[in-house]
């Protein structure tokens, strides 16, 4: 129950300000753990973005508000027998009344609880209907008045449906303009995989990503320079665009577990997020590269590793970002991080 | 304005969302109603007038008998606001009229206000009137559920009539909204409240430009008569102190310059003594106010560190420590002195987190905030275990009153501190230290309640109910719900909580009494239930963008998709993430293959996958499609490899003791056919 409070909360608001947000996780979600202090910074962040890759919710940030999204089924993209995950808003009753529509279908169906790794006990548990065929699902779906799409797995489709790095490029503007004399500037390092103060990159790279504050309303804002070129970009997007001017592959892929690792300061842009964690529709688990140096991802570096993602989606994944797939064993490389 | 716009615009000055929650005090003298009047062209005569008149169902003509008429059935008239409220406005209005009077004449006053030349003596039927003011409260509690504000019924000295509007005056607006002046000039923080005896020294040292005199000649009275009111001053002040930010909003009259709006926040000591007696002391604060996203940055002058902190849970900070080496360090806050106290600055953030110079420090334990250490606080409570830090001439009145107050108290030899401060172990203080503040141990109970509240003041899930807290108890107070008593589950902490099969839906009254003294709330728990709409919800472009116009497709919102465009199909693949060896089985006896010693294969799909666990037990997935099932798929004619045949046998039948079997009956139906095939194979 407990980790599902914040998201029961949240479904009895429907839409919740930024702030009241920040006020409801604090209470529900952080507590000194341990006496050392050394609760992950990035916890508020880290959980906002999974809740909605997950599909609980959607945030605005430029309105500042949080929206719940409406209950929903959708496919996971099983082999064998459908499975149909449970996003957005919730309540107890109505995880009862889905328990009860199932149990009158012991026959054909079942409902499947998975609590997320330890590191995301924050996330509710993952509630998955297994059923003999999608006609099921529905019937079940109807009798507690949750929507459905079962068609196609849901992350098949998200995949399709996001936009390309090359569509990006296709769209860029770059425009000869003077830099920025905003203070607080940080720049995209290659080496690092995150944002510093200081331009470690190689001289010899055309493209660097920048980012500026905006001293008025502490707005971030990204621009992607090609020499005294200019193109204001996404963060999300524009990181990768940085990598794929610079041949920088950091998507790993574990082909035999079907587990994909995403850098951790380069996350997936909203949409393939969205993809990859619906895959499973559990949480992605923290790791930290462990061993050597896997191309561009540096020992030590953060991962997110995503769970059972098929070789069609990671390979559209891939396809949409511009990169190659880095093919490795996880087992060998990977370090779970606080389990 | 007539009296019914006249009752509106009063009741819509003191009763409204900014007041949600925080006491109302009908606090009505000739400027707030000129004020009120003048958009409307309107001044205290025209008011007056309107109330000799009163709404237009009355009939009566005593001016009593009036508003009381107004009151009756008020509720079947459809209206926004009691339409007697402002009759007690102008009950007040005659207790603040200045004049050649006796202080405790009340009558004479109202009469010169109305202009009435009836004899002396009390007013026909003004008994009648507290009926009035015990609805106020109702509608204003339980009706409004304190949305608008909330309301208490007190009844000031003995005067059973006359108090009800006398109560109202204990502080004016005006004065309530300057209060933060004051807090800020006695250094207070709104996290951590002094105890409410020392408040009325506070407010007389820094409250002359901002109390007017009648505040200050009820603070500083020791008549038993108005003793009720003074307390009630106290807990308002208190309540403006609890839900201050930290800034400073300057009100109308007060001539004081403006400060520029930098956030303050009050750092706490914490202490962690190790079993070597040595002492590590640091910093981190609490406040009101929200945390910027980034976390803060704060400099300390002539210090060549960052110290930065983020907030750790519910307004509590982590400690402040320098993150931009190999390995953080914590501040040591034994570097500082801490009877000057210190300023770290954020100059990017405008924050300000100061440490108040004293020199007595006391800690209570962290754990009822879920911290560790000991934690410095500003009041002392009862039957709480503490330490307390001394310096100077502070260590021998201290250790004079621990001595023969407390029941435990002992001097403990540590090192860790800085030069000259005493540490002293203490346990149940039983009254205060005479000079030190902190010392101070309050006889105002007072019941709170923490949790997350639902849209409304008073109303909480009933997944997460509240927690009530109890401050200045004896440790012999009792709470109770709905007249039942609660069990307090640690005695080390004055915490109770509301049991589970607490009821829904209902007005739910907490009530803690200690002796003669008690305080109480009210609640209402409700199940959770979604919310009415999610249309709401922005949609996103294919690049994940939020759309501020309305676009065609594709779009998503959330992981609903509206694209026009069909999507190829999915490429099903086989599950080869199950384990690392899988055993993929065929419709036909002897369709076979052991993954990944051998390649899978085009020629036949497999029905079922055979995944081995870490346990050596092999568990069954189906893998064929939804139909097979509805066509009851069953086992066909055998191969004519009999090696192939002989290792299906050995995977669905000889393995079966060790096989788990799928969930489904329809699935477990399907398995048993193969099993009874692979026997007889």
């Amino acid at each position: 129950m407990s980790e599902s409070l914040l998201i029961y909360i949240l479904s009895s608001k429907g839409k919740v300000n930024i702030d009241q947000y920040n006020k409801i996780f604090s209470m529900t979600c952080l507590a000194s753990e341990s006496e050392d202090d050394d609760l992950d910074s990035y916890t508020l962040n880290q959980i906002s973005r999974l809740l909605e890759a997950l599909g609980f919710c959607e945030f605005d940030f430029d309105k500042r508000i949080l929206y719940m999204c409406q209950p929903f089924l959708v496919l996971l993209p099983t082999f064998g027998l459908p499975n149909a995950v449970l996003v957005g808003a919730r309540t107890p009753n109505l995880i009862k009344n889905l328990k009860i529509a199932v149990s009158k279908r012991r026959e054909t169906a079942q409902l499947i609880e998975i609590e997320q790794a330890r590191q995301n006990k924050n996330i509710p548990a993952l509630v998955k209907i297994e059923a003999i065929d999608t006609k099921t699902i529905s019937e079940i779906a109807n009798e507690c008045n949750i929507k459905h799409d079962l068609d196609q797995p849901v992350a098949w489709s998200l995949v399709n449906l996001s936009s390309s790095i090359l569509e990006l490029q296709q769209s860029l503007k770059f425009e000869k303009m003077p830099e920025l004399n905003w203070s607080g500037k940080r720049i995209f390092s290659i080496k690092k995989l995150s944002f510093s103060d200081h331009d470690d990159n190689n001289s010899t790279n055309l493209f660097k990503l920048l980012e500026y504050k905006n001293p008025v309303n502490q707005q971030k804002h990204y621009w992607l320079w090609n020499g005294d070129q200019a193109a204001q970009v996404t963060l999300d997007w524009g990181r990768y665009l940085l990598l794929k001017y610079n041949n920088a592959n950091v998507l790993l892929y574990d082909e035999k577990l079907s587990k994909m690792a995403v850098p951790f300061f380069v996350p997936l842009p909203n949409i393939l997020a969205k993809s990859a964690a619906l895959c499973s529709g559990l949480a992605p688990i923290q790791g930290k590269v462990d061993s050597n140096t896997i191309e561009k991802v540096q020992v030590n570096n953060l991962i997110n590793i995503y769970s059972d993602i098929p070789k069609p989606i990671v390979d559209k994944i891939a396809e949409k970002l511009g990169q190659e797939l880095i093919l490795i064993s996880l087992k060998n490389n990977i370090a779970k991080c606080k389990q | 304005m007539n009296y019914i716009e006249w009752n509106n615009v009063i009741a819509k000055h003191f009763f409204n969302n900014n007041m949600a929650r925080k006491e109302v005090l009908l606090y009505v003298n000739e400027a707030i109603i000129d004020s009120l009047g003048k958009p409307f062209g309107d001044d205290i005569n025209i008011f007056l007038e309107a109330v000799k008149c009163g709404p237009p169902w009355v009939t009566r003509t005593g001016f009593c008998q009036k508003a009381h008429q107004s009151y009756s059935n008020w509720r079947s008239r459809s209206l926004q606001y009691p339409p007697y409220i402002a009759y007690l406005a102008c009950f007040v209005l005659a207790a603040t009229q200045e004049g050649d009077w006796a202080p405790h004449a009340y009558y004479p006053r109202f009469r010169k206000l109305l202009d009435e030349s009836e004899p002396q003596g009390i007013l026909p039927s003004i008994d009648l009137m507290d009926q009035l003011w015990e609805d106020l409260e109702k509608w204003c509690n339980e009706d409004k559920k304190e949305e608008l504000g909330r309301f208490v019924k007190r009844i000031r000295g003995n005067w059973c009539n006359v108090g009800l509007p006398l109560s109202q005056t204990i502080i004016s607006n005006e004065e309530r909204k300057n209060l933060n002046i004051i807090f800020e000039e006695a250094k207070l923080d709104p996290t951590d409240a002094p105890p409410p005896e020392v408040i009325p020294r506070i407010l007389q040292k820094f409250g002359q430009n901002v109390l007017e005199k009648r505040t200050f000649k009820l603070l500083s009275g020791t008549e038993e008569i108005d003793k009720v009111l003074k307390t009630a001053l106290l807990s308002v002040i208190l309540e403006e102190l609890e839900q201050w930010d930290g800034s400073i909003h300057l009100q109308s009259n007060v001539q004081e310059a403006a400060k520029p709006s930098i956030t303050k926040v009050w750092l706490r000591l914490c202490l962690k003594i190790d079993d070597n007696n040595f002492v590590t002391s640091s910093f981190r604060f609490k406040t009101n106010v929200l945390f910027p996203e980034e976390g803060l940055c704060f400099e300390l002058s002539g210090d060549k560190h960052v110290w930065s902190c983020e907030e750790d849970h519910e307004g509590w900070s982590k400690k402040l420590k320098d993150v931009s080496g190999e390995q953080q360090i914590i501040f040591d806050a034994s570097k500082i002195d801490w009877k000057n106290g210190v300023v770290f600055c954020d100059q990017n953030n405008q924050w300000e987190a100061r440490l108040k110079g004293e020199t007595t420090k006391l800690f209570f334990s962290g754990s009822n905030d879920s911290l560790y250490d000991w934690i410095e606080t500003h009041h002392l409570e009862r039957g709480l275990e503490f330490r307390v830090c001394c310096y100077g001439e502070d260590i021998q009145k201290v250790k004079i009153w621990g001595e023969s107050n407390c029941s435990k108290f002992t001097q403990k030899e540590v090192t860790g501190l800085p030069k000259g401060w005493v540490l002293f172990y203490g346990e149940n203080a039983k009254c205060s230290c005479p000079d030190i503040d902190v010392l101070c141990l309050s006889s105002l109970l007072r019941l709170k309640l923490k949790g997350i509240k639902v849209d409304n003041p008073n109303i909480y899930l009933k997944i997460a109910p509240p927690e009530i807290v109890v401050e200045n108890g004896s440790g012999d107070e009792k709470v109770i719900m709905n007249e039942i008593e609660l069990n307090q589950r640690n005695r080390d902490r004055p915490v109770w909580r509301i049991p589970k099969d607490a009821p829904i839906n209902q007005k739910i009254r907490i009530e803690v009494v200690d002796g003669d003294l008690q305080d109480s709330k009210t609640l209402e728990l409700i199940d959770p239930d979604l919310a009415s709409s999610f249309d709401l919800v922005p949609h996103r472009d294919n690049f994940g963008e939020i759309v501020k116009k309305e676009i065609e497709s594709p779009k998503v919102s959330g992981v609903i998709i509206y694209s026009k465009k069909d999507t190829e199909v999915y490429p099903l693949t086989l599950p080869t993430h199950l384990s690392e060896r899988i055993i993929f089985i065929g419709a036909k006896p002897g369709e076979i293959i052991d993954w990944p010693n051998e390649l899978l294969s085009n020629n036949w799909s497999p029905i079922w996958a055979l995944a081995r666990t870490m346990k050596k037990v092999w568990v069954v997935h189906y893998c064929g499609n939804p139909k097979q099932i509805q066509d009851h798929f069953n086992p066909s004619l055998p191969c004519k490899d009999h090696s192939a045949k002989k290792k299906w046998k050995k995977a669905v039948w000889v393995n079966r003791k060790i096989t788990k079997e799928p969930n489904l009956t329809r699935l477990r139906l399907m398995w048993a056919k193969y099993k009874e095939v692979a026997h007889h194979v």
